[in-house]
Protein backbone atom coordinates (compact mmCIF):
# COMPACT_ATOMS: atom_id res chain seq x y z
CA UNK A 1 0.00 0.00 0.00
CA UNK A 2 1.04 3.40 -0.79
CA UNK A 3 0.29 6.96 -0.53
CA UNK A 4 0.17 9.90 -2.59
CA UNK A 5 1.10 13.32 -0.90
CA UNK A 6 -1.19 16.10 -2.50
CA UNK A 7 -1.21 19.76 -2.00
CA UNK A 8 -4.49 21.84 -2.25
CA UNK A 9 -2.54 25.23 -3.81
CA UNK A 10 -5.45 27.00 -3.10
CA UNK A 11 -6.49 26.03 0.13
CA UNK A 12 -1.98 26.61 0.90
CA UNK A 13 -1.35 29.64 3.04
CA UNK A 14 2.01 28.49 2.64
CA UNK A 15 2.71 28.66 6.79
CA UNK A 16 5.76 25.55 6.01
CA UNK A 17 4.13 23.95 9.74
CA UNK A 18 4.68 21.09 6.79
CA UNK A 19 7.99 21.89 6.79
CA UNK A 20 8.58 22.02 10.33
CA UNK A 21 6.81 18.18 10.61
CA UNK A 22 8.19 16.53 7.98
CA UNK A 23 10.91 18.26 6.60
CA UNK A 24 11.52 15.32 3.75
CA UNK A 25 8.28 15.29 2.16
CA UNK A 26 7.86 18.94 2.22
CA UNK A 27 9.61 22.03 1.03
CA UNK A 28 9.35 25.73 -0.28
CA UNK A 29 9.70 25.79 -3.71
CA UNK A 30 11.68 29.01 -5.52
CA UNK A 31 8.14 29.77 -6.92
CA UNK A 32 6.82 30.42 -2.87
CA UNK A 33 4.87 26.99 -3.23
CA UNK A 34 4.73 24.03 -0.86
CA UNK A 35 6.51 21.38 -3.05
CA UNK A 36 6.09 18.15 -2.24
CA UNK A 37 8.73 14.60 -2.91
CA UNK A 38 6.50 11.24 -2.44
CA UNK A 39 7.64 9.47 0.70
CA UNK A 40 10.29 7.28 -0.27
CA UNK A 41 9.61 4.99 3.11
CA UNK A 42 7.34 4.13 6.08
CA UNK A 43 8.57 6.59 8.09
CA UNK A 44 8.88 9.93 5.83
CA UNK A 45 5.33 8.43 5.01
CA UNK A 46 4.26 8.73 8.46
CA UNK A 47 5.36 12.18 8.91
CA UNK A 48 3.19 13.63 5.92
CA UNK A 49 0.12 12.06 7.59
CA UNK A 50 1.06 13.73 10.80
CA UNK A 51 1.68 17.24 8.56
CA UNK A 52 -2.10 16.16 7.15
CA UNK A 53 -3.37 17.09 10.53
CA UNK A 54 -1.36 19.62 11.22
CA UNK A 55 -2.05 21.87 8.24
CA UNK A 56 -3.94 24.79 9.55
CA UNK A 57 -5.76 24.89 6.23
CA UNK A 58 -6.16 21.31 5.72
CA UNK A 59 -4.45 21.69 2.79
CA UNK A 60 -2.43 18.29 2.45
CA UNK A 61 -4.16 15.01 1.49
CA UNK A 62 -2.33 11.57 1.67
CA UNK A 63 -4.76 9.26 -0.60
CA UNK A 64 -4.44 5.40 -0.14
CA UNK A 65 -3.76 4.21 -2.94
CA UNK A 66 -3.52 -0.01 -2.92
CA UNK B 1 0.73 -0.82 31.13
CA UNK B 2 0.42 -2.32 28.04
CA UNK B 3 -1.81 -0.89 25.11
CA UNK B 4 -4.03 -3.88 25.28
CA UNK B 5 -5.34 -3.44 28.77
CA UNK B 6 -7.90 -0.97 28.42
CA UNK B 7 -11.09 -1.81 26.58
CA UNK B 8 -13.16 0.96 27.40
CA UNK B 9 -11.90 4.63 26.46
CA UNK B 10 -14.02 7.61 26.27
CA UNK B 11 -13.41 10.95 25.13
CA UNK B 12 -14.90 13.99 26.90
CA UNK B 13 -14.66 16.94 23.94
CA UNK B 14 -15.37 16.68 20.14
CA UNK B 15 -12.80 19.37 19.04
CA UNK B 16 -9.47 18.69 17.64
CA UNK B 17 -7.79 17.28 20.46
CA UNK B 18 -10.13 14.51 21.24
CA UNK B 19 -10.58 13.84 17.71
CA UNK B 20 -6.36 13.15 17.08
CA UNK B 21 -6.32 11.50 20.57
CA UNK B 22 -8.78 9.01 19.24
CA UNK B 23 -7.29 9.19 15.64
CA UNK B 24 -4.02 8.07 17.58
CA UNK B 25 -5.63 5.35 19.82
CA UNK B 26 -6.55 3.35 16.12
CA UNK B 27 -3.66 3.98 15.26
CA UNK B 28 -1.49 2.48 18.12
CA UNK B 29 -3.64 -0.53 17.71
CA UNK B 30 -5.38 0.07 20.22
CA UNK B 31 -8.70 -2.38 19.68
CA UNK B 32 -11.11 -1.66 22.38
CA UNK B 33 -14.40 0.50 22.49
CA UNK B 34 -13.98 4.85 22.15
CA UNK B 35 -17.04 7.10 22.89
CA UNK B 36 -16.82 10.26 22.26
CA UNK B 37 -18.69 12.88 24.47
CA UNK B 38 -19.21 16.35 22.88
CA UNK B 39 -21.34 19.15 23.92
CA UNK B 40 -21.60 20.67 20.24
CA UNK B 41 -24.14 19.08 18.05
CA UNK B 42 -21.52 19.01 14.84
CA UNK B 43 -18.68 16.75 13.99
CA UNK B 44 -15.22 18.19 14.62
CA UNK B 45 -14.55 21.08 12.66
CA UNK B 46 -11.46 23.36 12.13
CA UNK B 47 -11.61 26.03 14.57
CA UNK B 48 -9.84 29.06 13.80
CA UNK B 49 -11.48 28.44 10.29
CA UNK B 50 -14.44 30.36 11.79
CA UNK B 51 -12.92 34.03 11.56
CA UNK B 52 -11.70 33.74 7.67
CA UNK B 53 -15.02 31.90 7.21
CA UNK B 54 -16.38 35.04 8.42
CA UNK B 55 -14.94 37.19 6.01
CA UNK B 56 -15.52 34.62 2.98
CA UNK B 57 -18.94 33.21 3.49
CA UNK B 58 -17.68 29.62 3.73
CA UNK B 59 -18.91 29.29 7.72
CA UNK B 60 -20.53 26.13 8.27
CA UNK B 61 -19.49 23.15 10.06
CA UNK B 62 -19.54 20.81 6.41
CA UNK B 63 -16.89 23.35 4.94
CA UNK B 64 -14.37 23.25 7.89
CA UNK B 65 -15.10 20.05 8.81
CA UNK B 66 -11.90 17.89 10.03
CA UNK B 67 -10.68 14.88 7.82
CA UNK B 68 -9.83 12.18 10.26
CA UNK B 69 -9.09 8.32 10.13
CA UNK B 70 -11.48 6.64 12.43
CA UNK B 71 -12.57 3.58 10.58
CA UNK B 72 -15.55 3.58 11.75
CA UNK B 73 -14.36 3.05 15.03
CA UNK B 74 -15.70 5.69 17.50
CA UNK B 75 -19.32 5.90 19.15
CA UNK B 76 -20.62 9.94 19.57
CA UNK B 77 -22.28 11.10 21.50
CA UNK B 78 -23.18 14.71 20.33
CA UNK B 79 -25.04 17.53 22.19
CA UNK B 80 -24.27 15.39 25.37
CA UNK B 81 -22.27 17.69 28.38
CA UNK B 82 -20.37 16.54 31.04
CA UNK B 83 -21.39 17.73 34.05
CA UNK B 84 -19.51 15.73 36.48
CA UNK B 85 -16.60 12.86 36.96
CA UNK B 86 -17.08 10.19 39.91
CA UNK B 87 -13.63 9.32 39.37
CA UNK B 88 -13.55 6.21 42.20
CA UNK B 89 -16.49 4.93 40.33
CA UNK B 90 -14.72 5.52 36.82
CA UNK B 91 -17.73 7.32 35.43
CA UNK B 92 -18.55 10.39 33.59
CA UNK B 93 -21.92 11.92 34.48
CA UNK B 94 -23.65 13.07 31.68
CA UNK B 95 -26.04 16.42 31.54
CA UNK B 96 -29.05 13.98 29.91
CA UNK B 97 -29.18 11.91 32.94
CA UNK B 98 -27.02 9.01 31.72
CA UNK B 99 -23.10 8.60 32.51
CA UNK B 100 -20.36 7.27 30.49
CA UNK B 101 -18.25 4.19 32.32
CA UNK B 102 -14.75 4.65 31.40
CA UNK B 103 -11.33 2.46 31.76
CA UNK B 104 -9.56 5.26 30.22
CA UNK B 105 -10.80 9.02 30.28
CA UNK B 106 -9.20 11.73 28.32
CA UNK B 107 -10.31 14.88 28.99
CA UNK B 108 -10.48 17.35 26.19
CA UNK B 109 -13.39 19.76 26.66
CA UNK B 110 -11.86 23.07 25.83
CA UNK B 111 -12.98 26.66 26.76
CA UNK B 112 -16.20 28.87 26.85
CA UNK B 113 -15.88 32.51 26.17
CA UNK B 114 -15.85 34.83 28.77
CA UNK B 115 -18.60 37.31 29.36
CA UNK B 116 -18.55 41.24 29.95
CA UNK B 117 -20.44 42.00 33.45
CA UNK B 118 -23.17 43.82 32.66
CA UNK B 119 -23.14 42.52 29.09
CA UNK B 120 -25.87 40.19 28.40
CA UNK B 121 -24.85 37.14 26.61
CA UNK B 122 -25.66 35.25 23.27
CA UNK B 123 -28.56 37.83 22.38
CA UNK B 124 -28.83 39.37 18.76
CA UNK B 125 -26.55 42.18 19.68
CA UNK B 126 -23.93 40.80 22.25
CA UNK B 127 -22.24 37.66 21.20
CA UNK B 128 -19.47 35.85 21.39
CA UNK B 129 -17.27 33.49 18.77
CA UNK B 130 -16.03 30.17 19.92
CA UNK B 131 -18.18 27.97 18.08
CA UNK B 132 -19.50 27.77 14.39
CA UNK B 133 -22.98 28.49 15.65
CA UNK B 134 -21.52 31.16 17.09
CA UNK B 135 -19.60 32.01 13.76
CA UNK B 136 -22.79 31.53 11.67
CA UNK B 137 -24.89 34.31 14.64
CA UNK B 138 -22.63 36.51 13.83
CA UNK B 139 -22.42 36.75 10.52
CA UNK B 140 -26.34 36.94 9.94
CA UNK B 141 -25.82 39.78 12.94
CA UNK B 142 -23.03 41.65 10.49
CA UNK B 143 -25.37 41.76 7.63
CA UNK B 144 -28.12 43.04 9.00
CA UNK B 145 -26.43 46.00 10.86
CA UNK B 146 -23.91 48.53 9.72
CA UNK B 147 -21.47 48.59 13.03
CA UNK B 148 -19.71 46.46 15.08
CA UNK B 149 -18.22 46.87 18.38
CA UNK B 150 -15.45 44.63 19.19
CA UNK B 151 -14.20 44.59 22.94
CA UNK B 152 -11.06 42.95 23.16
CA UNK B 153 -8.37 43.04 20.53
CA UNK B 154 -6.89 39.73 20.91
CA UNK B 155 -6.57 36.29 18.23
CA UNK B 156 -10.03 36.53 18.13
CA UNK B 157 -10.98 39.58 18.55
CA UNK B 158 -8.68 41.09 16.16
CA UNK B 159 -9.26 38.65 13.76
CA UNK B 160 -12.89 39.15 13.42
CA UNK B 161 -12.46 42.57 13.72
CA UNK B 162 -10.80 42.15 10.19
CA UNK B 163 -13.14 39.77 8.52
CA UNK B 164 -16.03 42.16 9.51
CA UNK B 165 -14.22 45.09 8.17
CA UNK B 166 -12.90 43.45 4.91
CA UNK B 167 -17.16 42.87 4.32
CA UNK B 168 -18.15 46.50 4.87
CA UNK B 169 -19.53 46.64 8.20
CA UNK B 170 -18.01 49.50 10.27
CA UNK B 171 -15.95 48.51 13.33
CA UNK B 172 -15.19 49.68 16.25
CA UNK B 173 -12.16 47.83 18.65
CA UNK B 174 -11.77 48.20 22.31
CA UNK B 175 -8.35 46.62 24.28
CA UNK B 176 -7.07 47.42 27.49
CA UNK B 177 -3.39 46.66 26.26
CA UNK B 178 -1.56 49.58 24.63
CA UNK B 179 -1.53 47.36 21.35
CA UNK B 180 -3.97 44.88 19.63
CA UNK B 181 -2.12 41.46 19.85
CA UNK B 182 -0.75 42.69 22.77
CA UNK B 183 -0.28 39.29 24.77
CA UNK B 184 -0.32 37.14 21.55
CA UNK B 185 2.54 38.50 19.26
CA UNK B 186 4.04 41.50 21.93
CA UNK B 187 4.33 45.53 21.90
CA UNK B 188 6.29 45.62 18.71
CA UNK B 189 4.42 43.84 16.16
CA UNK B 190 1.31 44.96 18.16
CA UNK B 191 1.88 48.57 16.93
CA UNK B 192 2.68 47.27 13.28
CA UNK B 193 -0.45 45.20 13.48
CA UNK B 194 -2.45 48.15 15.24
CA UNK B 195 -1.25 50.18 12.69
CA UNK B 196 -2.51 47.94 9.79
CA UNK B 197 -5.68 47.47 11.11
CA UNK B 198 -6.35 51.66 11.34
CA UNK B 199 -5.10 51.71 7.46
CA UNK B 200 -7.82 49.40 6.86
CA UNK B 201 -10.49 51.73 8.49
CA UNK B 202 -10.47 49.94 11.99
CA UNK B 203 -11.33 51.96 14.65
CA UNK B 204 -8.92 51.11 17.65
CA UNK B 205 -9.31 52.09 20.95
CA UNK B 206 -6.44 51.09 23.07
CA UNK B 207 -5.56 51.23 26.50
CA UNK B 208 -9.39 51.36 27.33
CA UNK B 209 -12.09 49.42 28.90
CA UNK B 210 -15.60 49.11 28.77
CA UNK B 211 -16.47 49.89 31.97
CA UNK B 212 -20.75 49.93 31.66
CA UNK B 213 -23.42 48.91 28.88
CA UNK B 214 -26.90 50.89 27.63
CA UNK B 215 -28.79 48.39 25.97
CA UNK B 216 -30.55 50.62 24.58
CA UNK B 217 -33.45 49.95 21.35
CA UNK B 218 -31.77 48.96 18.41
CA UNK B 219 -28.15 49.73 19.75
CA UNK B 220 -25.38 49.56 22.51
CA UNK B 221 -23.57 52.11 23.67
CA UNK B 222 -20.38 51.11 25.76
CA UNK B 223 -19.62 53.54 28.32
CA UNK B 224 -15.19 53.78 28.69
CA UNK B 225 -13.60 54.07 32.01
CA UNK B 226 -12.69 57.50 30.97
CA UNK B 227 -15.98 58.54 30.49
CA UNK B 228 -15.85 58.49 26.31
CA UNK B 229 -19.36 56.55 24.52
CA UNK B 230 -18.98 54.00 21.52
CA UNK B 231 -21.98 53.52 20.32
CA UNK B 232 -22.69 50.47 17.68
CA UNK B 233 -25.71 48.46 16.09
CA UNK B 234 -24.06 45.08 17.85
CA UNK B 235 -21.23 44.22 19.95
CA UNK B 236 -18.49 41.14 20.08
CA UNK B 237 -17.27 40.59 23.09
CA UNK B 238 -13.63 38.40 22.82
CA UNK B 239 -12.17 38.90 26.23
CA UNK B 240 -10.43 35.37 26.41
CA UNK B 241 -12.20 32.07 27.52
CA UNK B 242 -12.22 30.04 30.45
CA UNK B 243 -11.54 26.18 30.63
CA UNK B 244 -14.24 23.79 30.83
CA UNK B 245 -13.16 21.77 33.68
CA UNK B 246 -15.85 22.74 35.87
CA UNK B 247 -17.37 19.00 35.43
CA UNK B 248 -14.26 18.36 37.31
CA UNK B 249 -14.59 20.16 40.36
CA UNK B 250 -15.49 17.35 42.73
CA UNK B 251 -13.25 14.69 40.98
CA UNK B 252 -9.92 14.79 43.02
CA UNK B 253 -8.27 16.39 39.71
CA UNK B 254 -7.26 20.35 40.70
CA UNK B 255 -9.48 22.25 38.00
CA UNK B 256 -8.67 25.85 38.61
CA UNK B 257 -7.45 27.80 35.54
CA UNK B 258 -7.50 24.15 33.49
CA UNK B 259 -6.97 20.48 34.88
CA UNK B 260 -3.82 19.91 36.07
CA UNK B 261 -1.61 17.53 34.80
CA UNK B 262 1.69 16.24 34.73
CA UNK B 263 4.15 16.49 32.48
CA UNK B 264 3.06 13.56 30.64
CA UNK B 265 -0.44 14.49 30.40
CA UNK B 266 -1.49 12.38 33.02
CA UNK B 267 -4.27 14.42 35.27
CA UNK B 268 -2.49 14.97 38.89
CA UNK B 269 -4.44 13.23 41.28
CA UNK B 270 -6.37 10.66 39.33
CA UNK B 271 -5.30 7.42 37.52
CA UNK B 272 -6.34 6.42 33.61
CA UNK B 273 -7.14 10.10 33.36
CA UNK B 274 -5.02 12.33 31.14
CA UNK B 275 -6.25 15.83 29.51
CA UNK B 276 -5.19 18.08 26.31
CA UNK B 277 -5.78 20.65 24.48
CA UNK B 278 -7.15 24.11 25.82
CA UNK B 279 -8.32 22.77 28.86
CA UNK B 280 -5.15 21.15 30.06
CA UNK B 281 -2.80 23.00 32.40
CA UNK B 282 0.81 21.46 32.26
CA UNK B 283 4.71 21.75 32.41
CA UNK B 284 6.61 21.90 29.46
CA UNK B 285 9.39 21.10 30.97
CA UNK B 286 11.37 22.14 27.62
CA UNK B 287 11.10 25.81 29.18
CA UNK B 288 10.52 25.13 32.83
CA UNK B 289 8.45 23.25 35.21
CA UNK B 290 5.60 25.40 35.82
CA UNK B 291 2.40 24.32 34.51
CA UNK B 292 0.61 26.10 31.69
CA UNK B 293 -1.84 26.37 29.26
CA UNK B 294 -1.67 26.76 25.44
CA UNK B 295 -4.47 27.60 23.45
CA UNK B 296 -3.33 26.61 20.05
CA UNK B 297 -4.25 24.72 17.23
CA UNK B 298 -0.84 22.95 16.60
CA UNK B 299 -0.79 22.08 20.62
CA UNK B 300 -4.19 21.02 20.49
CA UNK B 301 -3.11 18.39 17.88
CA UNK B 302 0.24 17.41 18.91
CA UNK B 303 -1.55 17.08 22.70
CA UNK B 304 -4.46 15.17 21.26
CA UNK B 305 -1.59 12.23 19.99
CA UNK B 306 0.36 12.61 22.98
CA UNK B 307 -2.80 12.21 26.05
CA UNK B 308 -3.90 9.34 23.88
CA UNK B 309 -0.03 7.42 24.22
CA UNK B 310 0.35 8.58 27.35
CA UNK B 311 -3.09 7.06 28.47
CA UNK B 312 -2.50 3.54 26.91
CA UNK B 313 1.61 3.56 28.01
CA UNK B 314 0.52 4.41 31.35
CA UNK B 315 1.67 6.91 33.73
CA UNK B 316 5.64 5.38 34.51
CA UNK B 317 6.04 4.90 30.71
CA UNK B 318 4.71 8.07 28.98
CA UNK B 319 7.23 10.21 28.11
CA UNK B 320 6.66 13.79 28.55
CA UNK B 321 4.91 15.98 26.38
CA UNK B 322 7.02 19.20 25.68
CA UNK B 323 6.39 20.35 22.23
CA UNK B 324 8.15 23.79 20.92
CA UNK B 325 4.76 26.03 20.87
CA UNK B 326 3.62 27.06 16.99
CA UNK B 327 0.69 29.44 16.64
CA UNK B 328 -0.38 31.83 13.89
CA UNK B 329 -2.55 34.43 13.07
CA UNK B 330 -3.57 36.15 9.77
CA UNK B 331 -4.89 39.56 9.30
CA UNK B 332 -5.31 41.43 6.42
CA UNK B 333 -3.12 39.03 4.08
CA UNK B 334 -0.29 38.99 6.98
CA UNK B 335 1.07 35.95 8.89
CA UNK B 336 2.11 36.19 11.84
CA UNK B 337 3.92 33.09 13.49
CA UNK B 338 4.03 32.74 17.29
CA UNK B 339 7.17 30.04 18.26
CA UNK B 340 8.06 28.85 21.33
CA UNK B 341 7.54 31.09 24.50
CA UNK B 342 7.80 34.80 22.68
CA UNK B 343 7.13 36.92 25.80
CA UNK B 344 9.21 35.26 28.15
CA UNK B 345 12.07 37.51 28.12
CA UNK B 346 13.30 40.57 25.57
CA UNK B 347 12.42 40.58 21.82
CA UNK B 348 15.32 42.08 19.68
CA UNK B 349 15.28 41.95 16.11
CA UNK B 350 16.84 39.02 14.09
CA UNK B 351 15.39 39.26 10.20
CA UNK B 352 13.97 41.63 7.93
CA UNK B 353 11.79 44.52 9.17
CA UNK B 354 9.06 43.51 11.48
CA UNK B 355 7.98 47.32 12.02
CA UNK B 356 6.78 46.93 8.53
CA UNK B 357 5.46 43.29 9.16
CA UNK B 358 8.24 41.76 7.01
CA UNK B 359 10.48 40.54 9.62
CA UNK B 360 11.49 38.35 13.01
CA UNK B 361 12.16 39.20 16.43
CA UNK B 362 13.61 36.38 18.87
CA UNK B 363 13.35 36.00 22.48
CA UNK B 364 16.02 35.48 25.22
CA UNK B 365 15.54 34.72 28.15
CA UNK B 366 17.40 35.52 31.47
CA UNK B 367 20.21 33.34 30.82
CA UNK B 368 20.54 33.87 27.24
CA UNK B 369 18.54 30.81 26.15
CA UNK B 370 16.69 31.68 22.66
CA UNK B 371 13.16 30.58 23.85
CA UNK B 372 10.58 32.11 21.48
CA UNK B 373 10.07 34.03 18.47
CA UNK B 374 7.55 36.12 16.47
CA UNK B 375 7.81 36.15 12.63
CA UNK B 376 5.89 38.38 10.06
CA UNK B 377 5.46 37.24 6.47
CA UNK B 378 8.68 34.73 6.89
CA UNK B 379 7.66 31.16 7.20
CA UNK B 380 11.00 30.29 5.73
CA UNK B 381 12.78 32.05 8.89
CA UNK B 382 9.89 30.76 11.11
CA UNK B 383 10.71 27.19 10.15
CA UNK B 384 14.76 27.85 11.39
CA UNK B 385 14.04 29.69 14.39
CA UNK B 386 11.60 26.85 15.36
CA UNK B 387 14.27 24.46 14.25
CA UNK B 388 16.91 26.83 16.81
CA UNK B 389 14.40 27.11 19.82
CA UNK B 390 14.34 23.15 20.15
CA UNK B 391 17.56 23.20 20.21
CA UNK B 392 17.94 25.84 22.64
CA UNK B 393 15.87 24.59 24.61
CA UNK B 394 16.28 20.25 24.64
CA UNK B 395 13.43 17.97 24.81
CA UNK B 396 13.26 16.59 28.57
CA UNK B 397 13.61 12.94 29.16
CA UNK B 398 11.80 10.17 31.15
CA UNK B 399 14.16 10.93 34.22
CA UNK B 400 12.98 14.64 34.14
CA UNK B 401 9.65 13.96 33.90
CA UNK B 402 9.45 11.44 36.77
CA UNK B 403 11.45 13.85 38.99
CA UNK B 404 8.69 16.86 38.30
CA UNK B 405 6.57 17.31 41.40
CA UNK B 406 2.98 19.51 41.14
CA UNK B 407 3.18 22.95 42.59
CA UNK B 408 0.60 22.51 45.67
CA UNK B 409 -0.86 19.55 47.59
CA UNK B 410 -4.17 18.65 45.73
CA UNK B 411 -6.43 16.16 47.75
CA UNK B 412 -5.65 12.69 47.42
CA UNK B 413 -9.20 10.70 47.41
CA UNK B 414 -11.29 11.67 44.76
CA UNK B 415 -14.99 13.28 46.71
CA UNK B 416 -18.13 10.66 45.81
CA UNK B 417 -20.60 12.08 42.96
CA UNK B 418 -21.99 15.38 43.11
CA UNK B 419 -25.42 15.37 45.04
CA UNK B 420 -28.83 16.00 43.07
CA UNK B 421 -27.62 14.60 40.08
CA UNK B 422 -27.49 10.82 40.35
CA UNK B 423 -27.60 9.58 36.94
CA UNK B 424 -29.21 6.17 35.94
CA UNK B 425 -28.20 4.77 33.58
CA UNK B 426 -25.12 4.13 31.32
CA UNK B 427 -25.01 5.45 27.72
CA UNK B 428 -22.82 2.10 26.71
CA UNK B 429 -26.37 0.94 27.32
CA UNK B 430 -29.26 0.52 24.37
CA UNK B 431 -31.39 3.06 25.12
CA UNK B 432 -34.77 1.93 26.70
CA UNK B 433 -37.48 4.07 27.16
CA UNK B 434 -37.10 7.10 29.42
CA UNK B 435 -38.10 6.36 33.06
CA UNK B 436 -40.52 8.17 34.42
CA UNK B 437 -39.94 11.52 36.42
CA UNK B 438 -39.05 11.14 39.99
Amino acid sequence: MTERVHVDHRRCRRHALCVIVAPDVFARGGDGRMHVTQPANADAAARAREAERYCPLQAIDTERRR
Amino acid sequence: MSAHRLRLIVIVGGGVAGLRAAERLIERGYDGRIEIVAAEPHAPYRRPGLTEGLLNGHVSPAALRLRARLEGRVRWHHGVAAVGLDARARRVLLDDGRYGPYEGLIVATGMTPRALPGARRATDRVQTLRTVDDALRLRTTARRVRSVLVVGGGLVGAEAAAALRAGGTAVTVVDIAPTLLHDAVGPRLGVALTELHRRRGVHVVTGATVQAWDHAPGEIRAVLRDGREIGADAALVAIGAHPDVGWLQDSGANAIDGVLCGPTTHVVGLDDVVACGDCARWPNLRFDTVPQRVEQWATAVAMGRHAADALLDGPRDARPFAPVPWGWTEQWGVRIHMLGRPLAGSLGAVDGDPDRLRGALATQDGDGRLVGAVVAERPAVSVALHRAIGAACPKPDLTDAAAWRPPAPVSAAPAPAPRGHEPHRPFVERRRTAPAAA
